[in-house]
């Protein structure tokens, strides 16, 4: 039947952002369709480093296009940290953190999901559900 | 409660040749379901009672609860002579309680007025108890609800989805004298400002 209410009528999508070419600068991995009535639930994150130094995520809700819908949190605020191993050779492989289902909380986005990395070169990949 | 072979469907309450009155009598009357009309299936509907980004539904308090009050919501309005009974569920997580006409509480009982919420129904959606599920009947556009939005989080919310899905059926007018009818009948009261 399904684990939620909103998988009743929640679709799953990703989104990627292929490697960021700036560090600390604000990114919009995904826009929620709040026009529409919909919200988004982050279920799955992962997390690429391809440089010696740790790497960190945050994350906070908002559409950076649009100054309509109401964010929550900011990059000095945000949601949520993840953080990424360094690797061992900079420039050479890469180190990536998995947050899966069963170890994310699934966290809402009405505006959408915005982010900032610590690295320049790491990369975001996420699934969500939009219902 | 329930098992894996067992579930409560959504039965339509009323089937062809089934009786409806429509209060007051002297202005709306008795109707009939015609005999051999089709019961229409009407496919969930999802109506957000706030309206992000400019009405949201208040926070959560530590002392009393505001709502947000939506009155007369046509969203679930059908065309003339149709009659419309919905089973409903909560998206988001707020609790609602319903007024239908404004000034009359729906789901009473004695000194209390029942709210319902996405945890309470989904333990019956998850079950396949779907015919335990509030119900709502919308006669044409002249029983519009009105609905009470509470929050749970102590955040506004711009997002209070319902859904509703059910079944409509076409009433044909009848003159007759209801203490004719010999089967039951559905009464419903409508509200005569909606009109």
């Amino acid at each position: 039947m399904g684990e939620e209410v909103n998988e009743l009528f929640g679709i799953r999508l990703t989104a990627t952002t292929g490697p960021i070419p700036t560090a600390n600068a604000d990114i919009q991995l995904v826009v929620a369709p709040w026009k529409l009535g919909k919200k988004i639930r982050l279920r799955k994150i992962l997390i690429s480093n391809t440089v010696g130094a740790q790497g960190r995520v945050v994350i906070w809700d908002q559409d950076l296009g649009s100054t309509t819908p109401k964010s929550y949190g900011s990059s000095g605020g945000a949601l949520l940290i993840l953080g990424v191993g360094g690797v061992a050779t900079s420039g050479v492989g890469a180190v990536t953190a998995v947050y899966g289902e069963d170890t994310l909380p699934s966290l809402d986005f009405e505006a959408g999901i915005a982010l900032q990395v610590s690295n320049v070169n790491m990369s975001v990949a996420a699934e969500y559900e939009q219902y | 409660m329930s098992s894996s072979i067992y579930s409560e469907p959504f039965i339509p309450p009323l089937k062809a040749g089934y009786f409806v009155a429509i209060h007051p009598l002297k202005q709306f009357g008795l109707y009939r379901v015609p005999e051999g009309s089709v019961i229409e299936y009407l496919p969930p509907k999802v109506v957000n009672l706030a309206t992000p980004w400019t009405k949201a539904v208040p926070p959560a308090s530590r002392t009393s609860q505001t709502p947000l009050v939506v009155s007369e919501v046509e969203d679930f309005n059908m065309e003339n002579n149709k009659l419309a009974v919905y089973r409903l569920g909560v998206l988001d997580n707020v609790y609602i309680k319903i007024k239908q006409p404004t000034a009359v509480s729906r789901f009473t009982t004695r000194g209390d007025v029942l709210a319902f919420d996405k945890g309470q129904l989904y333990a019956s959606i998850r079950r396949g108890l779907y015919n335990i599920l509030p119900e709502l009947y919308i006669f044409a556009d002249k029983t519009e609800p009105t609905f009470e939005v509470y929050n749970y989080e102590y955040r506004e919310t711009y997002f209070a989805r319902i859904f509703a899905t059910g079944y409509s059926f076409t009433l044909e007018k009848v003159e007759m004298d209801i203490g004719e009818i010999r089967t039951p009948v559905l009464h419903l009261t409508v509200n005569a400002s909606g009109g």
